[in-house]
């Protein structure tokens, strides 16, 4: 190869990855699946907040478990950590039971307009502050659930996710009714930025789930005390582990599988053969159902075992991300149709 | 960001944002892309300097930390070593003393009982995890024992004596060896399945409980699945 190919070469390398680069990111599409991962998300996050009701004030007040000077304690606070991230949660400038459940109640309000699409683009930053804000102000209290869900509320941030299947569209399309030649259903719009919401989620989501396989594989990271370690994944046991941990509560429903220890090692095998694929397998178009249907079994069977069912549900919500719109539309369009006054029978009736 | 799409140039496919528009979201795109793989690379299992080194960069951290991404992703599950196990934190109020062995015990438990929810529970089991995870010869717990105990005994309404915070660990059930065991060890409630990793004694000093840890309780037994393996 002379040197003249190899300017040519890089040329059309260069040329190829940047339309690619385009066309992944930035070719406008159907906020449809990112609406509908909003409508989902929305009801974890309020679950996640409400299961707060209870302890917010026995967690954070000034005479709770976790008074804010503890976080300023630098043995608590992450490695390597450049400031206290407890500062940015508003809950750490609230000391007493009322103002907590003040703000606490503040804050189901908004992920509950969130859920339901009004003033979406406003209400999701704010949702993702206040689900910010507990996991900052209490980051011992996190378990591997939170990373996930503030991954999706961070991406519905950037894209419309509240166009379709919200309050917001419903207002728009009345305000349709009133001025048909003025207002656009939003709905019927394809956005650049709901690719980039979609594609974001895609490319993180196949990152949570090749290390979460790896992670598997290798064992822990650190292990600075206790018994030497060894491998129930590749012993094909992890799942019984699972299954026995008593606070998992399947013990005495599950306990039966003990008599079957093929069952469970195929079963386990199967989990980290699956988390290894799926960031693979799923950017091919004929594998993706198959992978979409393998994600809902495994992690179904997760939630189940686990104790870490919303971590589970969140990753299968993050997988409509890959259901093309159309698909989605079609399963929707009887529905809008029926419901939309743009749609010319409904607009007859109407006036 | 603009959602709306953005008219066209020249040889660009219609509604793909204009040039300037995608080079600055190109860039952003880059920098969350490399912060997120920073984050990965310099918290997943044993790390290098480089690694390391990629994960300090500046912005890195502090962007990452902000939006809670600053993980591995490391989520293993299980891989039978103690931190995998279900911790529990307790106070015995007024524990028994030489004569008074008889007395009948009472327990004031950092998870409120008949909790149902499984989001509530994991939050109370990971703090009671995250205590063991501080332990350390420096005595680093003890700040944390001193805050937990404080609002496990004002809601509980105790506000004097001297009593005894306990950790435990709930071990799980190994598949193999269970078979070789007494029929009331599948109880995964028996005290046995349970080994205190702490204690400290708390004592009242201007109005806060501190914790004088008991130096000749801190060890763990091993697993039933290392014991049965070591067999």
């Amino acid at each position: 190869m002379n040197d003249f190919s190899i300017k040519r070469y890089f040329e059309r390398l260069f040329t190829q990855f940047g339309r690619g680069w385009n066309r992944f990111w930035y070719t406008p599409s159907d906020p449809l699946p990112l609406s509908l991962i909003r409508v989902a998300t929305g009801l974890l996050a309020l679950y996640f907040i409400l299961t707060y009701t209870a302890d917010v004030s026995h967690f954070f007040a000034q005479d709770g478990l976790l008074p804010y000077e503890l976080t300023e304690l630098p043995q608590y606070m992450p490695d390597g950590q450049v400031y206290n991230p407890a500062t940015l949660s508003y809950l750490s400038h609230l000391n007493t039971a009322t103002e907590l459940n003040v703000a606490h109640w503040i804050g189901v309000a908004l992920l509950l307009f969130f859920t339901i699409g009004l003033f979406s683009r406003i209400t999701a930053v704010l949702g993702l502050i206040v689900t910010l804000s507990y996991i900052h102000r209490g980051p011992m209290l996190t378990s591997e659930i939170e990373p996930v869900l503030v991954m999706i509320q961070f991406y519905l941030c950037l894209g419309p996710c509240g166009a379709r299947l919200s309050v917001d569209r419903l207002l728009t399309l009345r305000a349709a009714q009133k001025k048909p030649a003025v207002a656009k259903d939003p709905g019927k719009q394809k956005f650049f930025s709901a690719t980039l919401a979609t594609r974001l989620i895609q490319v993180h989501l196949c990152l949570i789930v090749a290390m979460m396989g790896l992670a598997k594989l290798a064992g822990p990271g650190q292990l600075s005390a206790g018994p030497e370690w060894y491998d129930p994944w590749g012993t094909g046991e992890a799942v019984w582990w699972l299954l026995a941990r008593p606070q998992s509560g399947m013990f005495e429903t599950l306990g039966f599988l003990r008599d079957y220890p093929k069952l469970i090692a195929a079963w386990t095998h199967t989990i980290v053969l699956f988390e290894l694929a799926f960031p693979i397998l799923i950017w091919n178009r004929l594998a993706r159902p198959l992978m979409l249907g393998v994600a809902l079994v495994v992690w179904s069977s997760l939630a189940l075992i686990s104790g870490l069912w919303v971590m589970y549900i969140l990753l299968i919500v993050a997988c409509l991300s890959f259901i093309e719109p159309t698909l989605l539309d079609q399963w929707f369009k009887k529905r809008s149709v029926a419901n939309n006054p743009l749609n010319p029978k409904t607009v007859s009736q109407a006036t | 960001m603009s959602s709306q799409t953005l008219p066209a140039k020249d040889g660009d496919s219609p509604g793909i944002p204009s040039q300037g528009v995608r080079t600055l979201i190109t860039l952003l795109l880059f920098f969350h892309l490399f912060a997120l793989l920073a984050g990965v690379a310099g918290n997943f299992g044993a790390r290098s300097g480089l690694r390391r080194q990629l994960r300090e960069s500046p912005g890195i951290q502090p962007y990452l930390r902000t939006l809670w991404m600053d993980t591995g992703y490391d989520f293993g599950l299980i891989y039978n070593n103690p931190y995998d196990f279900d911790h529990r934190c307790q106070i015995e109020l007024n524990p028994a003393t030489a004569g008074n062995e008889q007395a009948e015990r009472t327990f004031v438990d950092l998870m409120p009982k008949g909790i149902w929810d499984g989001m509530r529970q994991r939050r109370y089991l990971a703090l009671a995890q995250k205590l063991r995870l501080h332990l350390g010869d420096n005595n680093e717990e003890a700040d944390l024992v001193a805050a937990l105990a404080g609002g496990m005994l004002r809601k509980a309404n105790v506000e004097n004596g001297t009593h005894l915070f306990r950790c435990l660990i709930q071990q799980t059930q190994d598949l193999v060896s269970l078979e070789e065991i007494a029929p009331e060890m599948r109880d995964p409630e028996h005290e046995e399945w349970f080994a205190t990793f702490y204690e400290a004694d708390l004592i009242l000093d201007q109005n806060r409980w501190s914790p004088s840890k008991r130096e000749d309780r801190g060890s763990m037994t091993q697993s039933r699945g290392n014991l049965q393996r070591s067999r």
